[in-house]
């Protein structure tokens, strides 16, 4: 099972994936290429080894984090037009309170462990990568 | 002895290529291997002070020993999402 990938993020898979009839509650968040300050487009580049290792850890800790049932994390590499989507987390669960949070949780932490890096294009011609954050690592709690 | 290492997103824009070979004394470590590679790419030095460093699928510490037949991956800041 790919959580990176240079192919177009399908939600309707993962909601499918995921369908589960004891869970009453599903959150979908989808990151997308947005227009701002004249970015036309996005080129997401990763390390994959080190990215496929941790969006699955952040999948299980955040299963065991939130009274949860089902959490998937995917990942868009390659250059983005405005309006793709570059992430997408789906979380199941019996209530909508925890499946909320876990989503939030899940976006958060996949921000600050998943060696992701982005180069804005823009509308004149330029491009820079975006300032990120240090890499954090699995926490032990 | 000679490492291997990989470099990604702002850094390869900095060097102008995508990976570089450096020269170390026997028993090097990560950090010595990273003043290597900041002597090659003087204008991302910035940058490497805020890199984390990978061999395969782990993160490792800069104080780690060489063999000489790793790869090290650099891991600038990331910005996923």
């Amino acid at each position: 099972m790919n959580r990176l990938t240079d192919q177009t993020l399908d939600i309707e898979s993962l909601i499918a994936q995921t369908d589960d009839p004891d869970c009453g509650a599903l959150v979908v968040f989808g990151g997308a290429v947005r227009l701002d300050d004249g970015v036309k487009a996005i080129d997401y580049t990763a390390y994959a080894p080190l990215a496929e290792k941790a969006l699955a850890e952040i999948e299980q800790e955040t299963l065991q984090r939130f009274d949860i049932r089902h959490c998937r994390l995917v990942h868009r590499t390659g250059l983005l037009k405005l309006g793709e989507l570059s992430v997408v987390v789906v979380v199941r669960g019996g209530h909508r309170g925890p499946t909320f949070e876990a989503a939030r949780w899940a976006i958060d932490t996949l921000k600050q462990r998943v060696p992701v890096w982005k180069e804005e294009y823009y509308l004149d011609g330029r491009s820079t990568f975006v300032e990120g954050q240090h890499i954090q690592e699995k926490s032990e709690n | 002895m000679q490492v291997t290492v990989e470099l990604n997103g702002v850094l390869c824009r900095l060097a102008g290529v995508q990976s570089l070979t450096v020269d170390l004394k026997d028993f090097a470590t990560v950090a010595d291997a990273m003043a290597a590679v900041e002597e090659r790419i003087p204008n991302a030095a910035d940058r490497l002070e805020v890199t984390a460093i990978a061999i395969g699928d782990s993160l490792v510490h800069r104080n780690t020993s060489l063999m000489g037949d790793e790869v090290l991956v650099l891991i600038p800041p990331v910005s996923g999402g």
